[in-house]
């Protein structure tokens, strides 16, 4: 007897958690960009950027977990196995990648 | 006893099956080649092609080091000097490394994956042809001394009117456009291909990483390249018509092409080495006779790289004057991906590590690649600290390092790749002798060629200078550096003359001389244009292995799937995307000069365009879309089947009855590129808001609410014409009406936003603000355009009866086209009806 | 940064090497580990510290506007550079910039036509002139005498001969020798 096919939308899944990252720096380089075209005061910008990158990290963070539990939907054979390790693994990545490429630019000077 | 009249009969069989399967695979004799649409025979001349334009390039390439290799030289004069290196880089990205890769792709993956061809052969074709005249617009320009001399990153304003105002840009905009749309193509079928056509059972877990590698670059493929495009698109218009997008006298600004042209251009490093490091992938295990180490962590990591590459774009960018917060993202991204390329090169030496290594010729030219690849990663993460680039950008220290990461890494696998697939595409093996020296003059000229380049660059040597005066201190080094290059070519003339050796004297082989394992290798050697007599299980290949030949023999003898013909169909297999499991019968179209007409009349809009013919170049333009229409009527079948028997017990449904069939999802696959391609024209809007000098002093856009308010509800009504179509045809009604109305409709929208650009404030010519606004309505327009053309294709293909009730696809695919164009259409309105609002807020800041 | 790229390129080709001609040698170390090791653990223990002290160097050469130095206006266009003194009245000079020694000076990077890149390589990094932007390179050379600059953006025809000489001045005679060199420059084209 064949396992149960692991549904083809759960391959989405593999280019999920690095999209956020892409999301992530896009949305903290257009802030910075747009903070420093209108002179906004540094404290405003470096908060804007700081809750920018909060809600990214939030957002992985929360995939990550309901990845995890989501493991049945993957299917118990070695397909669904080798998916649902990838995209834990991706989505470790891209948590670990959004902090360690959008955290520490955060204390550099601004818009100079 | 028993045994060989056993074999005989099977030999017997297998002779009878490729004599059946021959006659509808193959492609025709003499004038006939030129409908060829397989993809042996189309991956074959692309890569021929490739390398025909690699030694081209390569003889620019010595030009250039001849030119420097003293001071003050007076070898060229500049301006052949500029013309000369421009075209080694862009003919040596876009003509050789980019077709080069996908040509392995092209031959490769459907063998590799167990099925007989690609999903679109008579892409597969057009894109060919597309490459090959695009390639040779730009060849035959470099003849007539008029070729692009801005770089190959072709920077505005240099490249724009006021300072190239010969055709030399126009050349490069349009020929690389034209190549790109190859590519494009390409990449799609690709992903459709790899997705839906594998041998049944090879379930993503077990599907070669090989393919794994050729699926994340062709997506990659599929987000890249639409930035570019539109960069080039923008930036022909304005040279052609003067929609300044670029000019910062009028609004645009000259850094919106550099980001949209990186974009690109930092993907397209990794577009090139991701395949190649999938053929270092499956070869190194075979050569360490044991299976790839870590081969999950490598997925991982591929698809890390994959999206990191997209992210970095900017440190090209470093001195052009962004703040430095906004650089250290760009840098900090540059470092990390240092990551997933580590955790490759130690799968690989774990592989080896772990084997019982065998040393060959290709083996040889993996050293090579560790060598370079590490050397040249290494000096990437130099580059990728800012202040050492600050120091370091546009000397020859980047040119040193980006030939030893896009050169080196992309020559060495590739001429490892060659060694090792040749015997399967000419049926016999390398003659030692010549290959040996021919590695180490093509290893020692390249590290001397290139190293030298990091010294000269340390000591302040400029890109792109067409001379020195001599007191600098790097007239040895460059004299090393053009000696080492004709060292390199030398040692490549000697590959040349080894390979053509070994087609003429190679010891002949039957079958599978490494004893590799890949699916590849389980065909008679030179391969059939069928490649498969039948398709293998990969689930239960029934203990018969590649690496011994058995499997061969069992599939040659029609012991697969598929081990009989019928209806003189072009039959392969589509399968459930995760699982591999069969669930449609794909019936391939024949061969058909189609593609070759199809890609002419593109040239001749292409070539219309260069000479300034715009009418002429619109009705070509019209005349290709149309050409596209009639390919899409012949195919499927003009009649419902219901399951069909595949062969083992299986029955499936045709693909025209099959849910998932491959055109949906290269449908989605096209639109994620045109997204990738909008989503690129909002940013250079925005862009174009906060960075270009002048917007706030330009007249306040007025654009027209009831229009654009018009051209999004006719957009609706067709949407929603579209779903009623594909309800009536699903219950067996009459569909015309609803088709009527859609067309109606999507008129009304091409009508309302044309007259909403004729009214554009300011004049698109005046100011960037007006020409973005034209831009993003013309995107409408356009897509709105094309859905009519849906609805003619629909409407004939209902009346050749190739759409039922079960086989309602083409609805499909047209509901979800005027889907994605009233999204388009409501974002890209509403920006344009913003923009009063974004100048005003200009207008209010400190 | 040199010393370790070569330490790193050492230490791979060894281990390709060493996995090449002893066969086994690296087999008692398992898959997982050398996956570990070598993709992760090394390029985090060199690429962390790396970054760190990136980052902290590069904010050091920013010009932050706290000391506002002297500012001198460098405008490119093809083939030439023409710097002026906004310090010192309308002073103009061609193909040579007059700085003084020992203090920062700000230069004010602008074009006229084309990208360019303002570069003195013993001084600093360099900084693209985009038409219609003005960029901010803060410079400082500690001796007097003379230097080469150049443009290093590809910018047309003679873009290897758009070249500039840097004169450093002693602060106490830069005004005068400016005013000298620019009086020397107008006579010159009269």
């Amino acid at each position: 007897m064949r396992e149960r096919p692991v549904p083809s939308r759960q391959l989405w899944w593999l280019a999920a958690g690095f999209t956020v990252w892409c999301s992530a720096l896009v949305v903290l380089y257009a802030i910075q960009g747009i903070g420093c075209a209108f002179a906004w005061p540094t404290g405003t910008l470096r908060l804007w950027l700081a809750v920018a990158l909060l809600v990214h990290l939030i957002v992985l963070g929360w995939m990550w977990r309901d990845i995890a539990r989501a493991s049945p939907d993957f299917g118990s054979g070695p397909t669904g196995a080798l998916l649902h390790w990838a995209v834990v693994a991706t989505l470790i990545t891209a948590l670990v990648a959004t902090v360690i490429t959008l955290g520490p630019p955060l204390l550099l000077t601004a818009c100079i | 006893m028993s045994e060989s009249a056993d074999q005989l009969s099977q030999g017997a069989t297998a002779l009878r099956l490729h004599r059946q399967l021959s006659a509808i695979w193959a492609t025709g004799p003499g004038i006939q080649r030129l409908a060829a649409v397989n993809h042996s025979v189309i991956g074959i001349r692309m890569m021929v092609t490739s390398f025909v334009f690699f030694a081209i390039a390569g003889v620019l390439g010595m030009l250039t080091r001849v030119q420097l290799a003293t001071p003050n030289s007076g070898f060229m004069v500049p301006e052949t000097y500029n013309q000369v290196f421009t075209m080694h880089g862009s003919m040596m990205l876009f003509l050789f490394a980019i077709p080069m890769v996908e040509s392995f792709a092209v031959y490769l993956t459907p063998k590799i994956l167990g099925t007989r061809d690609f999903a679109f052969p008579r892409l597969t074709a057009y894109g060919y042809w597309c490459y090959l005249f695009g390639g040779t617009i730009l060849t035959v320009s470099l003849i007539v001394g008029v070729a692009p001399n801005s770089g190959w990153f072709m920077y505005t304003p240099l490249s724009s009117s006021a300072f190239t105002p010969g055709i030399n840009s126009d050349v490069w905009l349009l020929g690389v456009t034209f190549v790109e749309i190859s590519a494009l193509s390409l990449a799609v079928e690709i992903v459709v291909s790899i997705l839906k056509m594998r041998a049944p059972g090879m379930s993503l877990d077990r599907m070669p990483i090989f393919a794994w590698y050729i699926l994340v670059t062709a997506m990659m493929m599929i987000v890249a390249f639409p930035p570019l495009i539109l960069g080039s698109i923008l930036l022909e218009v304005e040279r052609a018509f003067g929609l300044p997008f670029f000019d910062p006298t009028r609004g645009g600004d000259a850094l919106l092409w550099q980001h949209l042209f990186w974009l690109f251009g930092h993907p397209d490093v990794y577009i090139i080495f991701l395949p190649m490091a999938g053929v270092l992938s499956t070869i190194i295990p075979v050569f360490a006779n044991r299976e790839l180490v870590g081969y999950r962590a490598i997925v991982v990591a591929i698809i890390a790289l994959a999206f990191l590459s997209f992210g970095i774009w900017v440190h090209h960018m470093f001195t052009v004057g962004i703040p430095h917060l906004a650089l250290a993202f760009f840098s900090l991204g540059s470092a990390i991906v240092a990551v997933p390329t580590a955790v490759q090169i130690f799968a690989w030496l774990a592989t080896l590590a772990h084997g019982r290594p065998r040393w060959d010729v290709p083996m040889l030219y993996v050293f090579g690649f560790f060598f370079i690849f590490v050397m040249g990663g290494l000096t990437g993460v130099m580059l990728a600290m800012v202040p050492f680039d600050w120091q370091a950008h546009d000397t020859y220290f980047v040119v040193a390092h980006m030939h030893y990461v896009v050169a080196g890494a992309l020559a060495f696998p590739m001429l490892a790749a060659l060694y090792y697939w040749l015997p399967l595409l000419t049926g016999r093996t390398a003659v030692h002798r010549l290959s040996v020296p021919a590695f180490w003059l093509v290893f020692i000229g390249f590290n001397m060629t290139f190293f030298m380049m990091h010294l000269t660059g340390l000591r302040g040597m400029p890109r792109r200078i067409h001379t020195y005066s001599g007191d600098e201190g790097w007239n040895w080094l460059n004299l090393l550096s053009s000696v080492g290059g004709f060292v390199m070519t030398i040692g490549f003339a000697l590959v040349v003359i080894d390979l053509v050796v070994q087609l003429r004297y190679g010891r002949r082989v039957r079958r599978n001389p490494w004893g590799s394992t890949t699916l590849e290798w389980a065909m008679p050697i030179p391969p059939a244009p069928y490649a498969f007599a039948s398709i293998p299980d990969v689930g239960t290949s029934g203990g018969k292995s590649t690496a011994s030949g058995d499997l061969a023999t069992s599939l040659a003898s029609g012991e697969g799937y598929l081990g009989s013909t019928r209806n003189g169909w072009q039959e392969a297999l589509g399968v459930h995307k995760t699982s591999g499991v069969p669930d449609q019968l794909i019936v391939l179209p024949r061969p058909t000069y189609l593609p070759l007409y199809t890609a002419l009349a593109t040239a001749a809009a292409v070539l219309a365009m260069l000479f300034k013919f715009y009418l002429l170049s619109l009705g070509f333009a019209l005349l290709t879309a149309g050409l596209f229409v009639l390919a899409g009527q012949s195919a499927g079948l003009s009649r419902d089947y219901g399951p069909l028997p595949v062969g083992r017990g299986v029955s499936v449904p045709p693909h025209t009855e099959a849910a998932d069939a491959p055109a949906w999802l290269a449908l989605i696959c096209a639109l994620v590129a045109d997204g990738t391609l909008f989503t690129s024209l909002l940013f250079g809007t925005f862009y174009l808001w906060i960075a270009a000098p002048n917007w706030s002093a330009a007249i306040k856009p007025e654009p027209d609410l009831m229009l654009a308010v018009g051209t999004c509800v006719t957009l609706l009504v067709a949407a929603l014409a579209a779903r009623g179509s594909l309800r009536a045809v699903s219950a067996g009604g009459r569909a015309g009406g609803w088709i009527g109305l859609a067309g109606l409709a999507l008129l009304a929208a091409i009508a309302t936003a044309v007259w909403q650009i004729a009214g554009i404030v300011p004049h698109p010519r005046e100011h960037a603000l007006g020409a973005t606004a034209a831009a993003l309505t013309f995107y409408v327009a356009l897509h709105a355009g094309i859905g009519v053309l849906f609805l003619i294709s629909n409407t004939l293909r209902l009346g050749a009866g190739f759409i039922s009730p079960r086989r309602v696809l083409d609805m499909r695919l047209t509901r979800l086209w005027l889907d994605y164009t009233l999204v388009t259409g409501i974002i890209a309105m509403g920006l344009v009806l913003a923009l009063p609002a974004l100048v005003a807020m200009l207008g209010g800041r400190p | 940064m040199l010393a370790g790229s070569a330490i790193l390129f050492l230490l791979v080709m060894t281990l390709f090497v060493l996995v090449i001609r002893r066969p086994g040698w690296g087999s008692s170390v398992s898959p997982e580990r050398w996956l570990v090791l070598g993709g992760l653990v090394l390029p985090a223990v060199v690429l962390l510290p790396l970054i760190a002290y990136a980052m902290i160097a590069g904010e050091r050469l920013l010009p932050l506007p706290g000391q506002a130095p002297a500012r001198i206006e460098a405008i490119g266009r093809q083939w030439a550079w023409t710097f002026r003194y906004p310090d010192h009245g309308a002073t103009e000079t061609k193909g040579v910039l007059h700085m003084p020694a020992g203090a920062p000076v700000d230069i004010l990077v602008s074009s006229q036509d084309v990208i360019h890149a303002f570069w003195i390589p013993r001084l600093a990094g360099k900084i693209d002139a985009v038409p219609g932007h003005v960029n901010r390179l803060r410079i400082q050379a500690d001796q007097p005498g003379r230097y080469a600059g150049q443009c290093s953006e590809f910018c047309g025809l003679d873009h290897a001969s758009m070249r500039f000489d840097v004169v450093v001045h002693r602060p106490e005679e830069f005004s005068a020798a400016l005013a000298r060199a620019a009086a020397s420059e107008g006579s010159q084209k009269k």
